[in-house]
């Protein structure tokens, strides 16, 4: 009786010392401090700002920059800066983008990386009322990308231009009807 | 907020089952069982069935017999009802080879439907939240075809419990598009616990709960097991599933088993295109071991869930004019063929369980139940684009959950009465990676319980209470500054429960609860663009908690060829948390997003579900059918994505057994869902789907190969290969429904008996 007893008790103990070398050894662990959650520095890149160029090709009429700023992203705060294109009539602008990474500071250039990977983006200028007619003027070698273009502005009028961003991998064929949308800005526009 | 399970030992048990010849399968009429210690007794009816009644728990002898068969004995180990197949073997010594199955029933006054292992078998290689939808009252909300959620009387995520193995199932329930983390072939039995369940499982079961059981590992040493294979043609998936279980012979009393699942497939297809990247590789394992020695048994468990589940490529998209583009195209505008690759976007997740239980019969009607339990779980979200800068490739989403729980059970029964109290302590951790959904916080968990039943032939009455505290701590960083708001929740939760058997055919049960549940860290906190429903959704640091007042009533009539189960249910909800759009939209660089708040409201869910069945000679009709009203009283509106009300109807057809062939019938299966017209207004970029009625058909059978059954299944799945979609599936922006899909399913239970083998050969 007594040799069966101490036989389940090394038996209990056991399975005691196996649940624990499976507890201590086999099991996951997260080695992330709750308390130390991660800073907005090792977020994963965003775009949080588009900024536009406009340059006369003429050097007649004065540069203008144009800007949409939301320095934190999505949700949270609203954007801090929505700019009106204002351009004089009659005019031909080059004009050069840069989309930022605001939320990193120093902020990122996310511009350079477009151009890097041109292959799969492609801008896209839908113009709503507004007598402006929009060339991309840059290439990948294949097809436009957009983050240079030359705009030409006739009489004065107001209206809107949606200026937006495909993200195209494996799919671009020139077209803005493929890929997911990256950016999307509507900036109301007058030619004055 | 731990739940809590036990089982029952009471004296108004039933133990009635079949008796089956085990050559041919064929019903054993007049047969007779004989139970020596009660010396109560019954003779099996013409179809082999029988029934005894007034049982109290305990271990019984009974023996079995019938002419031109030998007499049988078997010791039971009876606390729960059972149902008890028997098959007799003609042979005197094969006694051993007596097989058992047991279908535990409802003793308690709850309403709770069970799937038992043969219909679970119907369903393998179909995911849990799928599975459960054959209960009476219970949906899924889906993304796709992979991620499925139950939904218990239109309830879902943080408002059901989920059970694994009697552990609540701890992982990043929030999410609509998180599936649980759960080897439905671990399940020996799947159960729906409908209207809140709170003082057993805790507190914040509003809808239900869902019980995920594994066989009871057996302690007679012998070796056996089981294969499973499944084969679907859509998706060109295989699924395999093995479990050997037995004992150590020179250690007495010790069982073990160890069962290991492998799932592989790739893109689904509906009636007219594939579906890119709809691929999934899953693989699953457990191990279980106890250990009984007199009044203690002591048992660890551990299981591993590992999956790389891949999102239909076309459903991710960067903004609303994306969104509204893919609604409107005819055909994903990313299309592909079939292939089993798995590309991005995909989830990576890893679910781990832990568990170690420590039994005590103290004395006859004293016993102690002590369970610690640890999970950890791991959930990596990968976008379709490697992203911009440093951090390309990084996981979009990166959660990791660790949860552990202590909680210990004791239970007090005599003749006709059971007290069972408990208190549980859990802690759990939550961090993130990369870009913030909800922040890493800090949970401590403290719950206790009284539970007390009292019963006779024709009553049962329950009553309990819980009380139930969490402390919670959350970080994240915003606008560049810690934030660490903290919130305490505490109540008390009750519930209480009639049972009466009014014949032999008639019976109600009625359950009436209040419960409360805690907001959720996503309804707290989160803030940021949701990006599946292209809407951005904001938290509300300030909620309180949800309270629900709960009434249930299911009534059973029973008889050998027609059955009908019905039941109804009201539940007031003070508080519903909800999503409630605001009047202007957020603008962002991709555009504006429509956005909602968390809100809270007074919410009515009621509804009604029933099953009926009418069986003529080997012709069984069966019709099943759910109804929900979900209603917002504070605004007068509808409440968004509640399952629409649907009907079934089949009709079985029992072929006659030969010697190879047992068990064989033939379903044919109609669904009809309605289009769900109960919306609420400016919640959802696209109308609700038309209604659809859907077709399938299936043929099932026992393969007798010498001695050796295989178990078979060959279905349809969208017979006439329609074309649809469905309100509760989110990917009904994006796509159809899956088209014609075959499946072929086998079990093949192993016993490796030597012993037997000899015999056999003599």
């Amino acid at each position: 009786m007594k040799m069966i007893r101490s036989k389940a008790f090394w038996r209990n103990t056991a399975m005691i010392v196996i649940a624990g070398t499976l507890l201590t050894t086999g099991c996951k662990k997260d080695k992330d401090v709750v308390e130390d959650p991660h800073h907005h520095d090792d977020d994963p890149e965003l775009i949080t700002s588009m900024v536009l160029e406009f340059s006369d090709t003429a050097n007649v009429q004065p540069n203008v920059t144009v800007a949409f700023r939301d320095p934190d992203g999505e949700g949270g705060n609203a954007a801090t800066e929505f700019d009106t294109i204002a351009l004089a009539a009659n005019t031909v602008y080059s004009v050069k983008i840069t989309l930022l990474d605001e939320s990193k500071n120093p902020a990122v250039k996310i511009s350079d990386e477009v151009k890097t990977e041109g292959d799969e983006h492609l801008f896209c200028f839908d113009v709503t009322g507004a007598n402006i007619n929009v060339a991309r003027t840059d290439s990948d070698g294949k097809y436009e990308i957009g983050l240079d273009s030359r705009w030409t502005v006739a009489a004065a009028s107001n209206g809107t231009v949606k200026v937006t961003l495909k993200h195209q991998p494996g799919v671009k064929n020139g077209t803005c009807g493929v890929g997911d949308t990256d950016v999307e800005v509507n900036f109301i526009t007058e030619i004055k | 907020m731990m739940g809590v399970v036990y089982a029952q030992k009471d004296c108004r048990l039933t133990l009635s089952g079949q008796i089956t010849d085990d050559h041919d399968s064929s019903a054993l009429s007049s047969a007779t069982i004989f139970i020596k210690e009660t010396q109560q007794s019954a003779v099996a009816d013409k179809n082999g069935f029988y029934s005894i009644q007034q049982l109290c728990a305990g271990k019984y002898t009974i023996t079995f017999s019938h002419v031109g068969c030998s007499d049988s004995s078997i010791s039971l180990n009876i606390n729960d009802n059972y149902k008890q197949d028997f098959k007799l073997e003609h042979h005197a010594e094969l006694l051993k080879e007596i097989k058992v199955s047991a279908e535990k029933k409802s003793t308690d006054a709850s309403v709770k439907n069970t799937l038992n292992k043969e219909a679970l078998f119907k369903l393998q290689g179909k995911t849990l939240g799928k599975i459960a939808e054959e209960n009476m009252g219970v949906n899924s909300l889906n993304t796709g075809s992979s991620i499925s959620k139950p939904v218990i009387h239109g309830l879902h995520s943080n408002r059901i419990l989920v059970f694994n193995n009697g552990v609540r199932h701890e992982s990043q329930q929030w999410g609509s598009e998180h599936g649980p983390e759960i080897d439905p072939f671990i399940a020996d039995e799947i159960s729906v616990i409908k209207g809140a369940a709170c003082v057993r499982y805790g507190s914040d079961a509003i809808g239900g709960v869902l019980l995920v059981d594994p066989k009871k590992l057996k302690y007679d040493s012998k070796l056996e097991g089981e294969v499973n294979a499944v084969g679907v043609s859509n998706g060109r998936m295989g699924v395999g599933s093995m479990m050997l279980q037995g004992g150590i012979p020179k250690i007495k009393g010790l069982a073990w088993r160890a069962q290991g699942t492998y799932k592989r497939g790739g893109n689904l297809n509906t009636p007219t295109y594939y579906l890119k990247n709809t691929g999934i590789e899953e693989y699953n394992f457990s191990l279980a071991s106890a250990y009984k020695f007199k009044s203690t048994e002591s048992e660890i468990y551990y299981s591993q869930f590992n999956t790389q589940l891949c999102i239909f490529s076309g459903s991710h998209i960067g903004n609303l004019s994306d969104l509204q583009k893919a609604f409107s195209a005819d055909k994903p505008i990313d299309s592909s063929g079939f292939s089993y690759a798995l590309g991005r976007p995909f989830q990576l997740i890893i679910h781990e369980l832990f568990k170690a239980k420590f039994s005590w019969n103290i004395s006859s009607h004293n016993s102690l139940k002590t369970t610690f339990a640890r999970q950890y779980n791991l959930r990596e979200e990968f976008d379709k684009h490697l992203g911009y800068g440093a951090s390309k490739g990084a996981a979009a989403m990166h959660l990791e959950m660790t949860t552990q729980s202590l909680q210990s059970v004791w239970e007090y029964n005599k003749s006709n009465q059971l007290i069972s109290g408990g208190i549980s302590a859990s802690s759990q951790k939550n961090t993130y990676e990369g870009k913030m959904f909800i922040p890493n916080f800090l949970n401590y968990n403290g719950g206790a319980f009284l539970l007390t039943q009292w019963w006779n032939k024709k009553w049962v009455l329950e009553a309990g209470a819980r009380w139930d505290v969490r402390w919670q701590e959350a970080f994240y960083y915003k606008n560049e500054i810690l934030q660490n708001p903290g919130a305490n929740y505490h109540g008390a939760s009750a519930n209480i429960g009639v049972s009466r058997k009014v014949n032999n055919y008639l019976s109600f049960v009625m359950n009436g609860s209040y419960a409360w549940r805690p907001p959720s860290i996503n309804e707290l906190y989160s803030n940021g663009l949701h990006h599946g429903a292209a809407a951005i959704e904001v938290g509300d640091e300030n909620l309180k908690k949800e309270r629900s007042w709960n009434a249930i009533a299911s009534g059973k009539y029973e008889r050998k060829k027609f059955s009908l189960e019905a039941e109804a249910y009201y539940n007031f909800i003070n508080d519903f948390i909800f999503l409630s759009p605001t009047p202007t939209p957020v603008l962002t660089i991709r555009g504006a997003f429509p956005a909602f708040e968390y809100k809270q409201c007074n919410a009515i869910l009621s509804g009604i579900n029933y099953q009926i069945k009418q069986e003529l000679k080997s012709i069984t009709f069966k019709s099943k059918g759910s109804f929900l009203h979900a209603w917002n009283r504070t605004i007068n509106d509808y409440i968004v994505l509640m399952p629409s009300n649907q009907i079934s109807a089949s009709v079985d057809y029992i072929f006659k057994d030969n010697k190879t062939f047992t068990k064989t019938k033939s379903e044919f299966n109609a669904k009809h869902v309605f289009k769900q017209n109960n919306v609420p207004a400016n919640t959802d970029v696209v109308a609700p789907p038309e209604a659809y009625t859907v077709l399938s058909a299936s043929i099932s059978t026992t393969i007798h190969i010498k001695h050796q059954p295989v178990i078979a299944s060959f279905e349809v799945d969208n017979l006439l290969n329609s074309r649809y979609r469905d309100y509760m599936n989110r990917f009904r922006y994006f796509s159809d429904e899956l088209g014609r899909t075959f499946t072929l399913r086998l079990r093949v239970p192993l016993i490796i008996n030597q012993k037997s083998i000899k015999n056999e050969n003599d």
